[in-house]
């Protein structure tokens, strides 16, 4: 079966399609590429961590982690962020299989997830600020913010480009984008791998010795 | 070929045929594990269990289920192990970085190295020890002013004696006696004991101790 009919069974008229660039490797380049930003973002969020851990314990005024750091609510935006990963998954699967409508409705719903991840974001930030922490106030505040404000930029950059996704599918032709979708996927998980270790190392392990 | 392969391509990568078969349910149990393997991990926390055990289960929880969602969502598994050496090699970078960074700040002299998880560790952090005040006030001339019966040599009687401060500084402008004791010093005529003049307190006395004088100094007074 050619991948002209393949598609023409979806867009009703069969014409070119795209050719990715593959490196000799077999992959395509796009790939590739997405994995190199993603190790490079490894050490990013590598420096932002290790400097909120070296600095933990060393302010010098309130409040402290273990002081407005809230569990229950946490675990339920680290909770949505998971299952956004699942729906990205979904979204990847539904492009792979050619089946728009259900690409439409998965990517729509990761970025819906997205959102109320960063809804549970900006709840806390101002929860902390009427706590009393700023970014100013202590070492806390300061490596807190930079650290979950560029996780949740990230977060914020990825709902834009899934969002652009879901729109350029009403209007443009998604023939050939499964490695681009892929490709954001990537991206996408990649933001909930590094919640997964900042829950933990952030979050729980605070609350070690203490009970939440 | 299946519709999916053609979609990627029409060469026909052999890297893609794994895609042929339907990835859905396997998504599905990996969301139902991921979920369970966090609710474990936030019931950790309200388990009574040594910290050591806490610590393990965590990290351990946490890079397993980092590792599912690389090795699955996002194909690695499955993908050009290229792309696996390209990621840990940025991973185990950042990782190393990680280590090497915190080893060598923590790595200091215990004395200034501090560790203060909440506010209460912080009050104490900062309270002085009284028993090295009546030091201070007399290495710092106050007792040249300023008597105080438990301190032998205290008798100085330009200014008012100290006996009972800490009790009668709360009443003096409604603040905490320590922010009482600690205004005098640094502010000597914001309140001006009645009989005495104003002026006569040197305004300059706090600069000529270190911080932990000072402390020591404050803490002993609000006793008195
Ligand atoms: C030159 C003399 C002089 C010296 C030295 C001096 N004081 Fe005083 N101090 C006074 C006088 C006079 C007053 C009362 C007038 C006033 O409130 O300023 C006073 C008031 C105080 C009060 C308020 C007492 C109250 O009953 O409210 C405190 C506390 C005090 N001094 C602490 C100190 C300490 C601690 C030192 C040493 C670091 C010190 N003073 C050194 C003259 C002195």
């Amino acid at each position: 079966m050619s991948s002209a009919a393949v598609h023409s069974t979806h867009h009703g008229h069969d014409d070119h399609h795209h050719h990715e660039e593959y490196s000799y490797t077999g992959t395509p380049n796009k790939k590739i590429m997405m994995w190199a930003f993603l190790a490079s973002d490894c050490m990013f969020f590598g420096t932002l961590i290790s400097t909120y851990i070296i600095y933990h314990g060393k302010s010098l005024a309130a409040p402290y982690p273990v002081e407005v750091l809230d569990i229950p609510v946490t675990t339920a935006s680290s909770f949505v962020l998971l299952m956004s990963s699942l729906l990205m998954a979904l979204t990847v699967a539904a492009i792979n299989r050619d089946d728009l409508k259900k690409f439409r409705l998965w990517i729509f719903l990761t970025c819906v997830f997205g959102l109320i991840f960063l809804g549970f974001q900006s709840f806390e930030f101002t929860e902390f600020y009427h706590q009393g922490l700023r970014i100013q106030t202590n070492l806390f505040g300061s490596t807190f913010f930079t650290m979950t404000g560029t996780h949740g930029l990230h977060v914020a950059l990825g709902v834009l480009w899934l969002a652009s996704w879901w729109i350029y599918s009403f209007f443009g032709d998604m023939r050939g984008k499964a490695i681009d979708i892929e490709v954001t996927g990537l991206y996408w998980h990649f933001v909930d791998i590094v919640w997964i270790v900042i829950f933990t190392v952030i979050y729980l392990v605070e609350f070690v010795g203490v009970g939440a | 070929m299946s519709a999916e392969a053609s979609l990627h391509s029409s060469k026909g990568h052999g890297s893609h045929e794994h895609e042929q078969h339907d990835h859905v349910p396997t998504y599905i149990k990996l969301a139902v594990v991921l979920s369970v393997l966090t609710g474990v991990e936030v019931a950790i926390l309200y388990v009574a269990l040594p910290d050591a055990l806490m610590l393990t289960g965590l990290y351990g929880l946490a890079a397993v289920k980092f590792g599912l969602v690389v090795a699955m969502f996002m194909h690695l598994k499955y993908d050009n192990k290229m792309l696996t050496g390209i990621f840990f090699a940025g991973f185990t970078i950042a990782l190393a970085t990680m280590a090497a960074m915190i080893a060598l700040i923590n790595y200091q002299p215990s004395k200034t190295s501090i560790h203060v998880k909440d506010s209460k560790q912080l009050a104490a952090l900062n309270a002085g020890d009284p028993t090295k005040g009546p030091d201070v006030f007399m290495a710092k001339g106050c007792a040249a002013c300023h008597a105080i019966s438990s301190v032998p040599g205290a008798v100085g009687a330009v200014g008012p004696k100290l006996d009972g401060l800490g009790q009668r500084a709360a009443s003096r402008n409604g603040k905490p006696a320590a922010d009482y004791i600690r205004e005098s010093i640094e502010n000597p005529n914001a309140f001006v004991v009645e009989g005495y003049p104003a002026g006569l307190m040197p305004a300059n006395l706090k600069s000529t101790m270190s911080a932990d004088e000072y402390k020591n100094l404050v803490a002993f007074l609000e006793k008195l």
